[in-house]
This record gives structure tokens, sequence and C-alpha cells, in this order.
């Protein structure tokens, strides 16, 4: 993947003559720079794809970002009148920014000295197909309208109302995206009100009119205050509007039926009948019924006061859904899968191992990303259905079946061993067994084996596995180490003495100082295996000496007594060795005092959420505080007088204590440790 | 005209900065082939380049909240981390006792592995990748021929040789080099922002 690239040499030269280049001397090579900086030669192949009361919509090539966007202009039988309303529009939407309003990103007067605006081009589907076409779970259309109320909570924090929401004015796409659309109503809310201008009077000419444009097109979802120009509206407003949503979500129908004479008459006296009573044979729970008839209600204060309430009740209903959903859904799925297919016994038990590991990267996914925004998530989703997919093509062969699984327990190490070393390494071995059943010799299946016997420091059975595992990518990387211990022939409650262990880090840094993460899973295992962990001390510094060149160049002290750690080294340190996310080193060692002589450049940030009670950094000249990093029970950190000014490590080190900044005094420098 | 704003915002101050998921990933996407064909040109073989790489991107990210853009130029920092990530590696694998090594790297260690000589290949390879890169989104915005007209341009033909072989006029294939030669230049500005800004 990385090999594809190939300088082009023909080009040598141009980097320094387009950088050496001023912004008059681009004008004067490129005579037509400021003409490409206009609308007219940056957007370009316009294709209608919507069209407003207002404006029309295109997709169109954006030369500068290159990508399709989507380009708003007023439409052509608007004339002047309109140009400061649509740009309203435009600004509008842009003092809005959040994650589930359209973003616009570029304002301007094209060369006709028309007005445009361009937004994000999302998918064409609205809320409206998704809900008619795709027939999606009430769950999932739920959440979509949780999504909405965000965007409309937060409009309204913001003092902006939208006034014209309808499942049509809503995209989402396949991926989770959902986006409100068409503010072209929109009105701030202190414009609202006595002091009405000609603005508002053009809003108001033009709402009537996209008003019945409405009601003949497509059933209204407008509010009764909405039907009567001259009547007020609030937030109440988009409440009315949100609960008409959520009557389309559960019965697949606008709330208002009929020509357009009788949806007016019943809009403007909230006429509708509760989705249980007109949908008697579909399922729609009562606390969502009674929270439509809420929101619906004839006047504004009878409504939810805001939407973040009507959310809320959203929330409840959900929350108490999820409980159930989460026994269902992933398994009973597999089970349908299963019966769907009606496949044997025996590949039933391994494809509910396969879902099952799908089921923990996926979990394991969501949770390293926590602040995952709804958009990730649904790619993790989608993914897993994918898989899912992908498993019951390949069914048919057994061979498959044991690869899928070779490499579903690569995954599963590379995904978790870390944190769960023993049942990792379990469930990595029944996998293996059961591929191994599917296809007896399957040479990755063996050399899965291979590799967690090196993990477990077994290298008798490692010596042992058929030589077909010779040409698979972990005998190259292992057997040596395995081959400088061959009588190790430990398991999960035979351990190596620590002395051992040690012994083994050394050695194999000498054989080969490559495989740095190998040996922290090596490490991360026995800590779980071994019971007594007293002493421990010599095997993480045997580790971090593999990781920093050697003894010679790391020494680590653990004084289990005073609870002291101290590290020393003339190198550049690392103590999170498996990118930049993993676990720190040191949490195999009990201890509360941390000092640390560092010549080199270390990352403080490698000490996150250790039990630090006292942090010595006097002596490490070059530390580097980085990213802020979180100390949850420091009181106390000795630093160099001058080495940081205070508010910076206030700022970037956090503790729930209250800690003190000590000066070390120039005299302790020497006076080392606490032996 | 405003021209989008956020594009502005470097990649690496997105990735410094904030906990950008994307700008992660293109950080890493934008940087990961170049290292390694820098890894490529100075003999690391060919097993340990993906893992060094990786080992440099992560030496990168981590550093990046200690690179001062006053002190030097992106360019110079970046092929300060690569040289040092390289020059570690060799150090260790000339220290294996067993293992004999037919690649060049020794030479390199005593050669070419002058800093001086490194950052220059740097340096200058860095200029390639990018003016490389812009010629890529060049080729993506133009239709037709252009592209190729300023290609023939490149490898020293004439215009009426290139008018000949394309079918095009004279002057259209002045004025079609000129136009991706402006929009090459300004891809090159624009890249140099994105990357080194």
């Amino acid at each position: 993947m990385s090999s594809d690239y190939q300088p082009d040499r023909r080009l040598k030269g141009i980097y320094s003559a387009a950088n050496a280049l001023g912004e008059v001397g681009l004008e004067s090579l490129c005579p037509s720079f400021v003409e490409l900086s206009e609308s007219d030669d940056r957007y370009r192949d316009d294709e209608e794809v919507g069209r407003g009361a207002l404006k029309q919509v295109f997709r169109t090539y954006d030369a500068h970002t290159h990508r399709w966007i989507a380009m708003a202009r007023l439409r052509e039988d608007r004339g002047e009148d309109f140009y400061d309303l649509f740009i309203h529009e435009a600004w509008l939407v842009s003092s809005l920014s959040h994650p589930n309003i359209i973003k616009v990103h570029d304002t301007g007067v094209d060369a006709e000295g028309r007005p445009f605006f361009t937004m994000d081009l999302k998918s064409n589907t609205t809320l409206a197909d998704l809900v008619e076409e795709s027939g999606a779970e009430l769950n999932t259309l739920l959440q979509v309208f949780e999504k909405i109320c965000d965007a409309v909570a937060y409009a309204h924090s913001r003092g902006v109302l939208h006034l014209d929401l309808k499942p049509d004015n809503v995209q989402t796409d396949a991926f989770g995206e959902v986006l409100v659309c068409d503010w072209g109503l929109a009105k701030a809310m202190d414009e609202m009100g006595e002091n009405e201008d000609e603005d508002s009077f053009l809003i108001r000419s033009l709402g009537g009119m996209t008003l019945l444009g409405q009601i003949k097109g497509s059933p209204g979802y407008m509010a009764p205050e909405q039907a009567d120009p001259d009547q007020p509206k609030g937030v109440g407003t988009d409440v009315y509007a949100l609960g008409c949503m959520l009557y389309f979500l559960l019965t697949g129908q606008a709330p208002y039926q009929g020509t357009a004479a009788k949806i007016l008459e019943d809009t403007a006296a909230s006429r509708v009948v509760s989705p249980r009573l007109k949908f008697p044979k579909r399922y729609i729970p009562a606390s969502l019924d009674a929270v439509v008839m809420k929101a619906m209600a004839l006047k504004p204060e009878d409504r939810y006061q805001s939407v973040t309430n009507l959310k809320a009740e959203i929330d409840k209903y959900l929350g108490g859904y999820a409980t159930r959903a989460e026994e269902s859904g992933f398994f009973k799925e597999a089970r349908l899968f299963i019966a769907r297919n009606r496949i044997p016994t025996l590949i039933t038990v391994s494809s509910f191992l396969v879902l099952s590991v799908m089921g923990v990267l996926f979990i394991q996914h969501l949770s390293r990303q926590k602040q995952a925004t709804e958009l990730e998530r649904g790619r993790a989703d989608q993914l897993d259905s994918e898989y899912a997919a992908y498993v019951e093509e390949t069914l048919d062969g057994h061979k498959e079946l044991a690869d899928t699984l070779a490499t579903s327990v690569r995954r599963l190490v590379e995904v978790s061993i870390l944190e769960r070393p023993i049942e990792t390494v379990d469930q990595c071995r029944k996998m293996v067994e059961v591929a191994l059943q599917q296809d007896p010799g399957n040479a990755d299946a063996y050399g899965e084996h291979f590799a967690l016997d090196c993990l477990v420091l077994d290298h008798r059975a490692a010596l042992q596995r058929p030589d077909s595992i010779k040409n698979r990518l972990q005998y190259p990387r292992f057997i040596r180490f395995v081959e400088a211990f061959p009588e190790f022939d430990f398991s999960r409650q035979k351990r190596p003495s620590i002395e051992a262990l040690t012994d083994y880090f050394k050695q194999a840094r000498i054989l080969n100082p490559e495989h740095v993460w190998h040996m922290e899973r090596v490490l991360a295992y026995d800590y779980a295996s071994r019971r007594d962990k007293r002493g421990y001390a010599p095997a993480v510094e045997a580790v971090l000496q593999y990781q920093h060149e050697g003894p010679d160049h790391l020494k680590l002290s653990h004084y289990a007594r005073t609870s002291v750690v101290s590290l020393w080294s003339d190198r550049d340190v690392r103590l999170i060795l498996s990118g930049w996310n993993g676990p720190c080193l040191l949490r195999f060692l009990p201890f509360r005092f941390l000092e640390l002589d560092i010549a080199g450049t270390f990352p403080l940030a490698d000490l996150a959420d250790l039990p630090i009670e006292s942090l010595d950094i006097s002596r490490s000249p070059q530390i580097e505080l980085g990213r802020s990093v979180s100390l949850p029970q420091l009181r106390r950190l000795i630093v160099q007088p001058g080495q940081f000014p205070e508010n910076e490590l206030r700022k970037k080190i956090q503790s729930n204590e209250p800690y003190e900044i000590v000066e070390a005094a120039p005299d302790a420098m020497n006076g080392y440790s606490a032996e | 005209m405003s021209s989008s704003d956020h594009t502005r915002y470097s990649l690496l101050q997105r990735a410094h900065d904030t906990d950008d998921e994307e700008a992660w990933k293109q950080f890493v996407l934008h940087y990961r082939r170049f290292i390694a064909f820098i890894l490529r040109q100075i003999g690391v073989r060919e097993n340990d380049v993906e893992d060094l790489t990786q080992q440099i991107l992560l030496n990168l990210t981590q550093k990046l909240s200690t690179y001062d853009r006053s002190r030097s130029s992106f360019r110079t920092w970046l092929g300060h981390v690569i040289r040092n990530a390289a020059k570690m590696h060799f150090r260790r694998q000339s220290s294996r006792p067993v293992e004999v090594y037919e690649t060049h790297s020794d030479f390199l260690i005593n050669g070419i592995l002058q800093e001086s000589d490194v950052d220059r290949l740097i340096s200058t390879e860095w200029e390639d990748y990018i003016a490389t890169q812009a010629l890529d989104r060049v080729r993506q915005t133009f239709k037709g021929k252009a592209v190729d007209v300023f290609e023939m341009g490149l490898e020293g033909l004439s215009a009426p040789e290139i008018a000949e072989q394309t079918g095009l006029t004279v002057p259209s294939v002045y004025k079609l080099r000129t136009r991706v030669k402006r929009k090459l230049f300004l891809e090159v500005r624009a890249l140099t922002e994105e990357l080194e800004g």
C-alpha cells in the first residue's frame, strides 16, 4: 500500500517556483488568478436537484475543494425583492453550527450579479424516503428523530425558529447521518412580533405561498398558528411540527389528510386523531402516542415547552427499550441467520464464535471511541452487517470458514490482548480448534496456535506444530525466541520464575530487538496469569530495556516498602509501547511515588491515569507536557525552579485532589532516591 | 469572496490541536507514503519499512506538540524525526550479533547518513512529493487533453509538436498548458500550506 508512490521527476523545481511567488507574481503568472477565485471558475457542472419557493438547488462541482457540493441559487423568476431574503437564509444557517444542521460553505454573488450560497451535498434521501421506502425499524427512526430534536433545540438556543419542519426537509443516509435542511422560512426570534418590517412582510407572503404549495403537494406539518399569518409563532410552532413528524414516523402517514381546504381547516383547529385510535392494528406504544398528542396540542402553552422536553420523553422510551434490545438484537440475528440457512451444528458453533468475535470487536470499537459521533457508529453497524453477510456467503466452504476464523483470531489478539489477556487467549484457542475441525491441517490456524504458544511461552508445544507453519508470517517472527528457550513449557497455571522471565526478555532483545509489542503481550499475559505478583519490577524493567536499547540506557527501581518507583534513562523514553492510546507499562507495579530521571524526551501523557500520589520531574529537563494528562490521585509535584510556568502545569496535569507544586532545592539534586 | 476558511486551518494544526479523528487519518495517509519512500531510498530493508514507518508516524504524532514552527520549517523538522529514527534503526541492526547484512546500510551509516546529506535528500524528495501529489490532483480536475498536453510539454515537446500529435491548434496548446500550469502552481501552494502550514 505504501509502495505505490513514485515521484514524478519531471516536476523538479515546480515546488520552489510555485512557493516562491508572491501574490503579485502569482497574478502575473496567472492573469486569471483573480477570475479563478470567482464563482464562475470555481463552481461548474450544475445539475438541478431540487426547487423550492425561493430557490433552486444544484449539484455542483467545487474546483477549489474538489468535491461535489449543493449550490443554492435564487429561483430565476424571483426578482431583486428576494435577494436579501435569500441571503438571509444563508447567513442564518451560517450562524448555526451543529452536526445535524446542514452547513453553508460559501455565500456570494455570481457573474450575473445574483446571490448564491453553497452547502454540503448529502444523499438525496429524506426522512420521508426512509419511512416510506425502506421500512426502517421504529427504534432507528426514533434515533433519527432525536437527532432532529437536537438540531432544532440547538437552533432555538441560538434564537432561531425553523417553521418549516417536515420529513422532506430532513436528509438521512445509510450511515446514520441526519441533517435538518431548508431553513428558507426560518426566523430569528428577536425579529418576530410587533416591529415587523418589509422583510417579514415578504417572508409572510412567501410563507403563505409555500404553505399553499405544501397543502397542494403533500399533507401539512404546520402548526395551527401558521394557518393564520397574524398569529405569533414561537418555540411551540416547531414543537408542533415535530409532533407531526413523530406521528408520521409511528404511522407512516402525515396527521392531516384530504383536500387542501380540509387540511387547512383541520390544522387550524388541530383536529387530529391519535395514532393508536386511527391505526388500531399497528403497533404503537402508548407512551409515544401520548407524546404525539401533547406535542400537537392546539394551544402552544399546552404543548411541550421546549424541544428538549420533548426529546427527554423519547429518551425515556428508548432507554427502557434498549435494555431489551441489547439482549435480543445481536444474538437473535445470529440465531435467525443459522435457522435460515439450516447450517449443520458444527458450523453453527463456529459461526456463533465468529459472530461473537465480531460483537467483541464492535463493542471495543465503540468503547475506544467514546466520543464517536453517531455517524461513526452507523458505519460500525454497517461493517458489522457486511461482515455477517460475508460470513453467510462464504459459509459453503469449510476452508474459507477456517481461514476467516484464523484471521479473526489475529484481530481479536490485536484488539484485546492487553486489556483481557487470559480471556483473549482462551477464546482464540477455541476458535483455532474449531477452525481445525473445519479444515484439519489448515496452516493459518496452526500458525495462530504457534503464535499463541509463543505468547504464553509454551515453546515445547510451539516446536511440535506441523512444518506447514514455516511459511506463515508468525514463524520467522518468533522462531528465534522459541529456539533460544526450547525448554519453556509454560501455561496459564504454570508460570516461569520472574528471573527466568526477565532473562527471556533480555536474551530476546539481543536476538531481535524489533518485537517490542510481542514482549509487552507476553508480559501482560504473564502478569494476568501469575498469582504472586510480588517482585515483578525486573520483568517490567527488562521489557522497558528491550524498547530502550538495553540495560545501559534505562534502569527501573521499585522499592515496594516505600511504594517508590524511580526510572533513569539517557534516552528518549516511552512507557506506552502500543501506539498512543495503549496502557502504560508501569501499571504492573504497585507504587505511589514516582521519580523520573530522564535525559531525553518523555511525554508525560504516558502516565495517564496511574494512581501516582507524588511525582518528581525535577531531574528530567526534556519532559513534554503535550496533551493534558489526568493523574487522579496526585497530591505533590516536584519540579525544577523555572522548569514550567505553574499555570501551564496546572492546566496540563489534572488531579482529583488539590496538589502542591514543590520546587526541588538545588542542593538536593544529587541526593537520589529512598534507598 | 470567502474561500472556505476551514481548509486553511492546516492538517498539521488540526492533527495537533484537536482530537480530530479525521485529521489523524489524513495525517497518516499523507505522511505514510512519503516516509516509507524515504526509508527505502536510504536503504532500509523492505521487511522493516512498514514497521519503521509505523514507528516514525507514532513519533511524529507524539512529538507534534513540541514542534515549534518559529524555530524550523516543518520540512526540516520532519527530516530530523525521520533521520533519527533511521539512524537508531541502523544502529540497532549493526549491533545484532549474527545476522549479516547484504544491503548497503553499512555504507549508509558511514557515508550517506551524514546528517546534511539525509536532510538534503528528505528536503528535495519532499518537494517532489508535493509536486507529484499536486499533479495528481490537477489530473482529477481537468477533462480532455489538457493534462496530456502539459505532460508532453514536461517531456520536452514543443507546442507545434504537441499540436500535431493531439490534433489541437497551437494557440489552444499554449492555452491548455498555461491553464494546467497555473492550476498546478496553485495546487502546490495549497498542498504546501496544508501539509507544512
